[in-house]
């Protein structure tokens, strides 16, 4: 069987973009100061949980959107970089929709966990285990 | 002369060949992130002459690096104005995790006096870049980009830092006297409110001092303000008021901003309002300025945004002035 150049380029473009959403290449704790690495971020968590998940793309996609929206509204009026911690981010949305909890309800609750700094709470107990 | 030729090339290859190696390195075995922003829009303005138009509004070019769990860096550069003019914007190293729980920064960054981005005043009320031209009160330099130290301790309830700055702006190296300009910045929380004071005290060269040239002049330039912030629900609410004194004249200004969420309308749907008051020369009567701004921005998708935006005057002097703004942009 002969395999064109194209043919291997685009395998070898799906094995990258599999390999680029991968629970395990999300990073631990991320500072940024700038809106587009912010959203790069929570983008690629997103696309982690749709990937690796059965939820559906639709529900998924753009959940992060009013999360982003309030770190980028408070932590850089105030010049200060914000913190993420991507791996947290992705085991509380997945844990949150395998409970069956509506796209509503995630996006609140994803902010409410940023005011009381919930994700460095957990980020420090799971490095403390 | 071939063998000079032939070094040459060999040379030069190297330094390509050293610098592509680095460039590697740097953007793939560190956590360093590159990031490329390019705003273009389909634009309407009904106060142009062309009022439906296409433009690429800025690019930015950002490295961003976690360099350690305690370190990070951050350049930024902008190509504004249609991108015909552009400049080293931010670029600064912070040290985390100091001492009382604080961090060091070093370089140029904005000057940490009140808030900025975006519930500033001479930015936009939406997301990314104003849409609407620069609002009522001036930057007064207190919040510009400066080169210098800036110390800062992050506390449960109690944030407090000051910075000392050359007081004139971007790196040009033209800072014009030795006179550091020194601001100082303090926040107590109290649960989901903060409330914070700024101070600002620095000297600028004049040429003008009362009705004399002097090259060798300079005016003091002295500001306090007051800020609070609030989570009130969906919305976040933030209020600021200064008065700055540059030399003899005096001026004054108050704005208060109100973000929302409206996903419950529609998924990632937020709006933003903004009233605000200026009186650019206490000392003279009805100059005061009032602008009301009211914005909606609902994400597409990734890097695709919709804006709409509405400014009013409202004081007589500038009524003619009211401006809508709808934007389509896309990020890259």
């Amino acid at each position: 069987m002969k395999l064109s150049l194209s043919t291997i380029l685009l395998f070898g473009c799906i094995l990258l973009q599999q390999a680029l959403y991968a629970q395990d290449q999300l990073p631990e704790k991320v500072h940024t100061s700038i809106d587009k690495i912010l959203d790069d971020h929570l983008a690629e968590i997103e696309n982690t949980i749709i990937q690796e998940n059965e939820f559906e793309t639709k529900t998924v996609l753009l959940v992060t959107v009013p999360l982003e929206n309030f770190i980028e509204d408070v932590l850089f009026t105030i010049n200060r970089p914000a913190v993420i911690y991507p791996k947290i981010l992705y085991k509380v949305i997945r844990d949150q929709f395998r409970q069956g909890k509506s796209r509503e309800e995630i996006e609140r609750l994803l902010v409410t966990m940023q005011k009381q700094n919930k994700f460095e709470k957990l980020y420090v107990a799971e490095k403390q285990k | 002369m071939l063998q000079k030729n032939k070094n040459s090339a060999i040379r030069r290859f190297g330094y390509i060949a050293a610098f592509s190696i680095s460039f590697a390195v740097v953007v793939y075995a560190g956590d360093i992130r590159p990031s490329v922003e390019v705003e273009f829009n389909m634009f309407y303005n009904r106060n142009y002459p062309q009022p439906l138009s296409f433009q690429f509004r800025e690019a930015k070019l950002f490295l961003d690096a976690n360099i350690s769990d305690h370190a990070t860096a951050m350049i930024e550069y902008t190509m504004k104005d249609n991108l015909v003019r552009s400049q080293l914007e931010r670029a600064y190293f912070i040290q985390h995790d100091l001492p009382l729980n604080s961090q060091l920064t070093l370089g140029q960054f904005r000057n940490p006096f009140g808030y900025f981005d975006p519930f500033t005043v001479s930015h936009s009320t939406t997301k990314s870049t104003a849409l609407t031209p620069d609002s009522l009160m001036p930057k007064f330099m207190l919040r510009d980009l400066d080169v210098g130290l800036y110390w800062e301790s992050n506390g449960e309830a109690i944030t407090f830092g000051f910075g000392v700055t050359n007081g004139n702006g971007i790196n040009d190296l033209k800072d014009d006297n030795n006179f550091k300009d020194i601001v100082g910045h303090a926040v107590y929380s109290f649960g989901e409110l903060q409330i914070g004071l700024n101070g600002y005290y620095g000297k600028k060269n004049s040429m003008l001092t009362g009705e004399v040239v002097n090259s060798y002049s300079s005016v003091e330039v002295t500001a306090a303000g007051v800020e609070a912030m609030a989570y009130i629900g969906e919305a976040t609410i933030a209020w600021e008021a200064l008065v700055r004194n540059y030399g003899t004249l005096h001026s004054a200004g108050s704005y208060v901003t109100m973000n929302y969420d409206l996903s419950s309308i529609l998924p990632t749907l937020r709006a933003t309002s903004r009233v605000e008051v200026f009186d650019p020369n206490r000392t003279v009567l009805n100059d005061e300025s009032i602008q009301w701004a009211q914005g909606f921005l609902y994400t597409l998708s990734r890097g695709y945004l919709a804006k709409l935006e509405v400014v009013l005057n409202l004081e007589n002097l500038h009524r003619r002035a009211n401006e809508v703004f709808f934007e389509l942009e896309y990020e890259l």
